[in-house]
């Protein structure tokens, strides 16, 4: 109680106010455009906040990430362009709802999950810092790796219909994840002597180029079928059903976000692929899935907003960075001359406390600066396709190129985004590419670093209760696709055949389950 | 014949360019360091600081551009690159001038291919252990370790790195077998480093400096030929029994090769008043450094030399090659 007095004291004050509104403004324009991410944003505005008072500078750009985080889902859903992970999960059912006309809907939907995901992972952040650092600090390399597994099992569900091609994609994206240099050994994999491909193949440009580029292909070979968009107060308005729908994922989502958010590597995008994983799991509707299912919006939103409010713990109170952008959080703290680590809450409450204030303070301005632009943005898509979509092209080519101000980015968009329409013109859907991308690098990494530790023996990825619970899960989780799936066939094709003795003209033949059945 | 004609067109325009140029006072506009690694890194925090200091020196902006990938290589090489005014400069590094160089063809010849400016600071390595590791002392480490079978992890930011070949120099030195656990850079490895699943760890101070502080980890030695300010009650490596034990990283500024003279010196006068700064003092305190600056330039180019043949030395050992 305290704490919070001493942190809204800190945060009220006029010129934190004015920062916290500029950060989360910022960022949330900056957010909206695809590639140019919260990390470019902040490094861009951290040497303006050497002239500021620590507290409204890290104040500002704090209010610059979350903020990226609530407008970066405004192009994914709109046209289809992920700027982070994260985002290519809403992409999944956003894109479809803005397809269907719905575009409104879907952003004011994001919105209310956005804001839930982050209140939810506020509060757990005022409450549960100390438990937070002992869950973050019990997470090695064994534990790490069990959940990473289980993670990937729970998502093999993403994706198009067709689990073979899933498959298929999963492994394309865990072979790209694999280029670069191998941590352990120093080996080059399939960098071709070049120097760009050292560091491996950058995150944003594929996401882009998957997800965006090979879209604009599409359309474009689709022809100019479309709808158009008329905004009102009431048209954005989720029905009393959708509501229903999304309440739970969204509380489930900003669950799992809290949990995934202080786990460095981790974080907002992995909570944002379990949580719909899971949300897709747990429907009574996972056929509507990818083709604009409000709740496979709403959880993943929830989860990745909740999980950027929980990365501060890691960040501030071990001094450990869980992402890119929050290395630079530590860097802009550092020339402050403050140093984020165990003694930070200790020695700088006003500080600490007055930024987790400021967060649901921004989180609330970020709530009333995006509904009313929801109509500006919708209008977006009422401008022609042939100004509309080179812009577009546009931007994804500035975005990829801004990460690391690279030509070589560019190139690597272009031939994703090519590879991806021709992929998905014979049905391999993007998603499960992407997840393979980002999951099997971690894996790998802390497969082989467990069995460093472990010193070569197995069991040792059993060794604490974390690792074991999540491998027996996945062993579970296994068990119930290989095992659910035929039996349930084995159930239908036998009504069906019930079905057929009892109606002649039915016959066993034009059932493909049945015609599986021995 | 062409490509003559053009050399000797450009040549001259370039005489007349620099004789123009004479007359005004270098520098005339903003300068830019180019940090080759991404922003808020260590680095960055130290050419920033840099930066500031010679903004008031110069009466010019000083301006840090990030330009971060393949460990270095590719801000560096940009700027052996680029045009040799003095309007570009680089933050250059161990990793960047002293170590990558010994470890791949980095596309750049660290020695020829820059005019040294100035060293701004020169961090050395600090052996620490978790607190659960029974040893309060260097000598009590070296024994636990060299008698044991391996059982003891170190951990580095990936091969290569200060730390890891800190942690092969101290297996030589000491006949231990402590066992390398990499992390894809010094921050990942932290965790596993604060939660004691790593045990020994050998790493510049900026990166564990707040961790001895609150007690999270307790430090033995420094391997330098004297005590830190920063960690007084801290022996050197020579005081416990490592004789030449010394490592650590260096973060300097130079110039594209044929950079004018001029513009050489006026940088390094811009750079050796940060000695006499405060708030140079205090800022890189903060962030675990001390300020170190080269007497001149040719100094520092002396320095460069030494320590990357000495990392050659030590990086022609088989543990850090395929």
């Amino acid at each position: 109680m305290e704490n919070i007095a001493l942190g809204l004291e800190m945060a009220l004050t006029v010129e934190n106010l004015v920062a916290c509104f500029a950060g989360v403004f910022i960022g949330t324009a900056i957010g909206v455009i695809p590639g140019i991410g919260a990390m470019a944003a902040i490094a861009l505005l951290l040497p303006m906040t050497f002239a500021l008072d620590p507290t409204t500078g890290i104040v500002m750009l704090a209010g610059v990430y979350y903020g990226a985080e609530y407008g970066g889902s405004t192009a994914s859903i709109l046209l289809n362009l992920p700027g982070t992970p994260s985002n290519a999960i809403t992409c999944l059912d956003g894109y479809p709802m803005a397809k269907a006309g719905r575009a409104d809907t879907a952003l004011f939907m994001t919105t209310i999950a956005s804001f839930v995901g982050g209140s939810i992972g506020i509060v757990v952040l005022s409450l549960l810092t100390p438990a937070i650092v002992q869950v973050a600090k019990a997470f090695g390399p064994a534990e790490y790796f069990a959940l990473i597994l289980f993670c990937f099992v729970a998502v093999s569900t993403v994706g198009g219909a067709d689990p073979k091609r899933n498959f298929a994609m999963v492994a394309i994206g865990a072979l790209l994840g694999t280029v670069g240099v191998d941590i352990y050994d120093g080996v080059d994999r399939y960098t071709f002597g070049s120097h760009y491909l050292i560091d491996g193949i950058g995150l944003v440009p594929v996401a882009m180029g998957l997800f965006g580029l090979s879209e604009i292909i599409m359309s474009v070979r689709a022809g100019s079928h479309r709808v158009r968009h008329r905004v009102s107060f009431v048209s954005m308005l989720p029905t009393g059903q959708e509501w229903r729908r999304s309440a739970l994922p969204m509380v489930r989502g900003a669950l799992a976000g809290c949990f995934f958010g202080p786990l460095p590597g981790t974080g907002p995008s992995v909570a944002a692929i379990v949580s719909y994983a899971n949300e897709k799991k747990l429907s009574k509707r996972p056929q509507e899935f990818g083709h604009g299912a409000i709740e496979g919006l709403a959880a993943p939103e929830a989860s990745n907003n909740a999980a950027v409010q929980t990365a501060f713990v890691p960040t501030l109170a071990l001094g450990i960075p869980g992402t890119p952008t929050m290395a630079i959080m530590i860097g802009a703290l550092m020339i402050h001359g403050i140093v984020p680590g165990p003694l930070f809450i200790s020695q700088e409450p006003q500080l600490f406390w007055g930024l987790v204030m400021s967060f649901w303070i921004g989180n609330v301005f970020l709530l009333l600066l995006n509904i009313p632009l929801i109509g500006l943005w919708v209008s977006f898509l009422n401008i022609p396709y042939r100004l509309l979509y080179p812009s577009i092209v546009i931007l994804i080519c500035v975005g990829s190129y801004s990460i690391n101000n690279s030509v070589a980015d560019v190139l690597v968009m272009l031939v994703v985004g090519v590879a991806g329409y021709v992929l998905r013109l014979h049905g391999f859907m993007p998603a499960p590419l992407l997840i393979g991308f980002v999951l099997s690098p971690m894996l790998e990494e802390n497969f082989r670093r467990a069995m460093i530790m472990g010193r070569g023996d197995p069991t040792y990825l059993l060794s604490s209760h974390i690792s074991a619970g999540a491998l027996v899960l996945a062993g579970l989780l296994i068990l119930s696709v290989v095992a659910g799936e035929p039996l349930r066939r084995r159930i239908a094709a036998a009504r069906k055949r019930e079905r057929a003795t009892d109606n002649s003209n039915v016959t066993d033949d034009t059932q493909p389950g049945a015609r599986k059945t021995p | 014949m062409l490509k003559k004609i053009v050399g000797l067109t450009a040549g001259l325009a370039f005489a007349l360019g620099a004789a123009g140029a004479a007359n005004a006072q270098y520098p005339e506009r903003a300068v830019t360091i180019v940090v080759p690694f991404s922003a808020g890194g260590n680095s960055d925090v130290i050419a920033r600081i840099v930066a500031d200091h010679m903004s008031g020196e110069l009466g010019q902006p000083v301006v840090v551009e990030n330009r971060g990938g393949g460990g270095g290589t590719v801000g560096a090489s940009m700027v052996a690159g680029a045009e040799p005014d003095g309007y570009t400069l680089l933050l250059a590094t161990a990793g960047t001038h002293s170590v990558n160089p010994g470890l791949r063809d980095v596309g750049y010849d660290p020695i020829e291919d820059f005019d040294p400016i100035s060293v701004a600071v020169i961090s050395s390595v600090l052996l620490v252990v978790h607190p659960s590791v029974e040893a309060e002392t260097a000598e009590e480490l070296i024994e636990l370790t060299s008698s044991g079978e391996g059982q003891f992890n170190y951990a580095s930011g990936g091969i290569g790195t200060v730390a890891h070949v800190a942690g092969e120099l101290y297996n030589e030195m000491t006949g231990s077998q402590l066992v390398h656990v990499p992390y894809q850079g010094a921050g990942a490895a932290l965790n596993d480093v604060v939660a004691g699943r790593i045990h020994v760890y050998m790493n510049n101070i900026p990166a564990i400096l707040t961790h001895v502080r609150s007690g999270a980890l307790r430090p033995l030695a420094l391997a330098a030929d004297e005590r830190s300010n920063l960690l007084p009650d801290v022996p050197t490596t020579g005081e416990v029994g490592l004789e030449g034990f010394e490592m650590g990283s260096w973060f300097g500024i130079v110039a594209p090769a044929g950079t004018p003279d001029e513009a050489v010196t006026r940088l390094h006068e811009a750079m050796a008043s940060m000695k006499d700064s405060e708030k140079v003092k205090e800022r890189l305190e903060a962030v675990g450094s001390e300020v170190a600056v080269s007497e001149s330039p040719e100094v520092f180019g002396e320095y460069m030399r030494e320590q990357l043949s000495w990392w050659a030395d030590v990086l022609d050992n088989p543990a850090f090659r395929e």
